[in-house]
């Protein structure tokens, strides 16, 4: 970093320094800087959307394997589900709904990307006994139909009750697989579009499901991307307008940040990298900060122009590269390190991708803030003549930055006070995540889902997958008993409302084929066969494939929760854990967990076991690389205060407002680690590089530089800000939370940098008297 | 000679039209009674198998066609018998049990439309019911030519009842001039969609009748699939009255070898 920082400065070729050289031709360099942005372009044609929750787990995590193949297995992972409610209180199976769900049924099935195994009560059928012989019975029949037949078979069923018709009656549900979850926005919209047709008069349609949510987020990202762009292109246009003065200045740091943003999304699709929810605040986040290295390098121009009018233009952006160009580059190394911490430190993709193509858009900016951006600010930047006299701004900096210096002790005592408040409150951050969450109250998503947790069992699913070790295996009485019993210790778990299983349709057959009681199970071994056999002989043997596999050797237990909250399910899903630990210990049957709230149980403690990680290798990334570039460690322990002062202010933040530790806002530690030693590197830099004037504590240039990050940070705050204004609420979060880190950082860094450095300069002075 | 042979039958057949094609595949010999081992391979949309192995015995007369399935594999099955009716006559409803030995009952199945699928397979009852022949009534034919040797015959269902009734909208059949059997029929769904695939592999004479020894049913909307091997079939007259008798499916495995 030295040899970049100091020896390059001084670099020349013959006696031309390498400022000189590249401001001789500004249009070549212009032109040279800003060829290989095409190959980030043609990166954004290669990029893909995965706007899946899943997407922040890793792939080899056991809870994904278990959901891997129960969807392999069962088919109805992660579907679409549609409610047909009619309003509370008025029964469901009335015909005119009736109607419409069979008709619905049947022509969903056409829609393409709709999976086989549409369940609805049009689809399943009741297991019966009846003059006729038969074992079972399509639960709609007629036309017109019959509703109370139908209600008379559907009341024979329990296990469709809370899953296909409310446990209130006034609601239908239709779960429609997919063949994939993760990008069905166009199956959703006809699914929707189908059943809002079909839907009788009166009667609300509404979608939930993963498969519906991750539509719903894809469509988010979609929104998000519309207005981030051009909201934070007017937000940066306006600080920069503010902070250089002439509106062609803004020009070339325009294209300085918007090259920037190309990279880093242009490298997701060169490295083959999707563009996840959190990517959505990818380019935001790039251009709030490439935006600092323009402000800093145009401020620097016009101050030399302001100091030295006798100098050319070229002079003039010369020795302001001087004075920058070292604070631009360790800033980018630091920033694009802090990153960096994120894809070493992360196990979730989504986070590590971050982390490797925002440090990408940090470096390009970097290298455009130092190449074409001084080619082109020569020309439009230029603010010779204008007025010397400290503005308020100035004013206000200086004396804050004074009174700290002045008054050392009674600075770091007054911060120390702040911060210690600041991490009371921090450290009642914890871990946490809700699916609910990812919505603002009101989305239709989410009313589905509420509907759905209300009037049914809900759509918080975990299941046990049961291994007999052979096929056909599960068809004797010892494994269905075995199944039975495993079913009663799940449905015992404090926080599971109901738990489905195959050995109840086992029971039912039995029960109505030998009059055996209700709830009993058959003794003969060879038994559940013969019964299935049966009910093939006349019944669709499809009819248990949301059960049992092909093979019938795997059956799925699915157990419904009241919560979808991680900290609420993960004593839940470790008593489950336990279970089929003993389960297959006792009984020689594989037992696994698998479903949904395993697999979001599975990222959370991953997340939470990481954490730590990933952001002590931020800050660890960041401080090497500051002690290195300084030099120095004492510099390098003073640079990084403003770091650790953003992220205290950060985590207060979060107990403030409540929000938890989840994938998206787990990674704004890290990122405000890079962004906060920017100020620390100028700051701490500023008061190294300069000499005093006599009487002065503060270097002359260090209000120039003072301006510098306060505008760095007032654009960060509030291209953080545009992002906080997502209709995710999980990206609000996000914003708000680096708009937050940001000042902390800037106080810190203003306040006590310069009282840091008084102290350890009259300890010197002390020292030697 | 046989070659020769064959040309000029193919020659003479044809100029047959699609109705005398039906006809002469309508009737076939089939012999009155035969027995043999039946084996069903199942096969879901993601090649995962499931095989049932059942002894057959089949007495057909002019009014009726009695088949009986007595399983014997896979082991939990053992014993499970199986017994149908199909009528000639129309207006008469076929009749089906099912004999299950841990209840030693005898179960009557409901009659199943002719579209239901037949235990599991990617058969309908229908298909077993007309054993690889086309109902005269249902469909309007049309001869389609010659290919690789064989007649092509084209079938539509006369009428939407009829394709509902039989699942099939229509189908297209190749037909082995020698044995009057179809060897391929591709049917289509109600909607004329592409529903499933019929290959007859091997054919065998059993008595005076052609029989399928080996085919595989492929349904094209779903995927799965399902391959049935007759082995061992051969002529079995005399067989027991009580062992298509409904009352005595429980003693039909000490009965039938």
């Amino acid at each position: 970093m030295k040899a970049i920082g100091s020896a390059g400065m001084a670099r020349t070729t013959g006696n031309r320094t390498w400022q000189d050289i590249l401001l001789a031709a500004p249009w070549l360099t212009v032109l040279i800087s800003l060829l290989p942005l095409f190959w980030f372009v043609y990166g954004l044609t290669l990029v893909q959307k995965d706007s899946s929750v899943d997407a922040f787990v890793a792939n080899d995590h056991p809870a994904v394997a278990a959901r891997d193949f129960a969807r392999e297995t069962f088919g109805i992972e992660d579907p679409i589900i549609v409610v047909f409610a009619e309003k509370e209180g008025k029964s469901a199976l009335n015909e005119p709904l009736l109607s419409a769900l069979r008709a619905f049924t049947e022509e969903v099935q056409e829609i393409g990307g709709v999976a086989p195994g549409v369940m609805s009560l049009a689809s399943k059928r009741a297991i019966v006994t009846n003059d006729a012989g038969d074992l079972e019975a399509p639960l709609i029949v007629g036309d017109p139909i019959d509703p109370e037949a139908a209600e008379q078979l559907v009341a024979s069923m329990p296990p469709f009750q809370g899953t296909l018709i409310a446990h209130t009656g006034d609601a239908l549900a239709a779960i429609v697989p997919v063949d994939d979850p993760n990008h069905a926005e166009q199956v959703v919209s006809e699914v929707r579009n189908l059943a809002q047709r079909l839907a009788p008069p009166g009667v609300e349609v509404h979608l939930t499901g993963v498969a519906t949510m991750n539509s719903r987020l894809a469509e988010r990202i979609a929104d998000d991307t519309k207005v981030f762009l051009p909201l934070a292109a007017v937000v940066i246009a306006l600080f920069l307008l503010w902070a250089l003065k002439r509106p062609t200045a803004i020009i070339a740091p325009f294209i300085v940040v918007a090259g920037a943003a190309i990279v880093a999304v242009g490298s997701i699709g060169l490295m083959d990298g999707r563009y996840y929810l959190i990517t959505t605040a990818l380019p935001v986040v790039v251009m709030a900060i490439a935006v600092a290295d323009s402000i800093h390098l145009t401020l620097a121009f016009q101050r030399q122009r302001r100091l030295h009018p006798e100098l050319s233009r070229r002079a003039a952006m010369g020795r302001a590269m001087r004075d920058v160009a070292t604070p631009i580059i360790l800033t980018s190394v630091t920033t694009a390190l802090g990153f960096l911490g994120l894809a070493v430190g992360s196990p979730m993709v989504p986070v590590a991708e971050f982390g490797l193509v925002a440090a990408a858009g940090t470096m390009a900016a970097g290298v455009l803030s130092l190449t074409f951006l001084p080619a082109v600010q020569v020309y439009l930047a230029d603010r010779k003549g204008a007025g010397t006299s400290a503005s308020w701004m100035d004013r206000i900096l200086r004396g804050l930055a004074t009174a700290s210096a002045e008054r050392p002790l009674l600075a770091c005592i007054l911060t120390g006070f702040f911060l210690a408040v600041a991490l009371a409150f921090a450290l009642q951050v914890r871990f946490d995540y809700e699916r609910d969450n990812y919505f603002l109250a009101g989305d239709p998503v989410l009313q589905a889902d509420q509907i759905l947790q209300e009037r049914f069992d809900g759509g918080n699913v975990v299941d046990l997958i049961v291994d007999t070790g052979e096929d056909g295996g599960l068809l004797t009485a010892d494994a269905v008993a075995k199944v039975d019993d495993l079913q009663q210790r799940f449905e015992a778990l404090e926080g599971i409302r109901t738990v489905s299983a195959f050995s109840e349709q086992i029971s039912l057959m039995h029960e109505r084929l030998t009059g055996a009681q209700p709830g009993s199970l058959p003794t003969s071994d060879h038994a559940p066969a013969e019964y299935m056999l049966l009910y093939e002989a006349s019944g669709e043997p499809e009819d248990f494939d949301n059960q049992i596999d092909f093979g019938r050797r795997y059956t799925r237990l699915r157990g419904h929760a009241a919560t979808g909250k991680f900290s609420a399910n993960e004593p839940l899903v470790e008593e489950l854990a336990s279970i089929a630990a003993d389960a297959s210990a006792d009984t020689g049957i594989d037992v696994q967990v698998s479903g949904r709230l395993a697999v979001n149980d599975g990222w959370m403690k991953a997340l939470r076991a990481s954490h730590a990680r990933t952001i002590g290798a931020a800050v660890l990334f960041v401080f090497i690389a500051t002690v290195v570039v300084l030099s120095s460690l004492r510099q390098g322990l003073i640079a990084i205060v403003p770091v650790m002062t953003g992220i205290l202010l950060l985590y207060a933040a979060m107990a403030v407002f409540g929000i938890d530790l989840a994938p998206a806002t787990s990674m704004c530690a890290a990122i405000a680690a890079g962004l906060g030693v920017d100020f620390g590197i100028h700051l701490t830099k500023a008061l190294k590089a300069e000499p005093k004037s006599p009487g002065q504590l503060l270097p002359a240039g260090y209000d120039t530089v003072m301006r510098a990050c306060l505008f760095s940070a007032l654009s960060l705050a509030a291209g953080f800000c545009v992002v906080a204004t997502s209709g995710t609420p999980v990206l609000r979060w996000f914003g708000l939370l680096i708009a937050s880190s940001a000042v902390g950082s800037l106080l810190g860094a203003l306040i006590l940098i310069p009282a840091l450095t008084a102290l350890y300069q009259r300890g010197k002075q002390k020292a030697h008297a | 000679m046989l070659e020769l042979a064959a040309v000029c039958l193919l020659a003479v057949t044809q100029a047959m039209s699609g109705e005398a094609i039906a006809e002469k595949i309508a009737n076939r010999i089939a012999d009155d009674e035969r027995t043999g081992q039946i084996t069903f391979t199942l096969r879901d949309s993601k090649g995962r198998e499931r095989e049932r192995t059942a002894r057959l015995a089949v007495r057909e007369t002019d009014e009726v066609s009695r088949m009986l399935l007595l399983f014997d594999r896979p082991a939990n099955i053992r014993d499970t018998a199986f017994l149908s009716f199909d009528y000639v006559a129309p207006e008469a409803a076929d009749e089906t049990w099912l004999f299950l030995p841990s209840t030693e009952r005898v179960r009557r199945i409901p009659s199943t439309d002719r579209s239901g699928r037949f235990m599991a397979t990617e058969l309908t009852y229908g298909d077993v019911k007309d054993d690889f022949k086309f109902g005269l009534a249902d469909y309007d034919f049309e001869a389609g030519g010659e290919k690789n040797g064989r007649l092509v015959l084209i079938g539509t269902s006369k009428s939407p009842q009829v394709a509902r009734e039989t699942g099939y909208g229509g189908f297209r059949a190749e037909i082995d001039p020698e044995t009057w059997f179809p060897m391929l029929i591709d049917f289509a769904d109600p909607e004329g969609e592409p529903l499933k695939t019929i290959e007859v592999n091997e054919v065998q004479r059993v008595g005076d009748s052609w029989t399928a020894k080996s085919f595989e049913v492929v349904n094209h909307k779903t995927g799965r699939s399902t391959s049935v091997r007759v082995d061992d079939s051969r002529v079995a007259r005399g067989l027991s009255a009580t062992l298509f008798d409904a009352r005595d499916l429980d003693r039909a495995g000490s009965q039938l070898p």
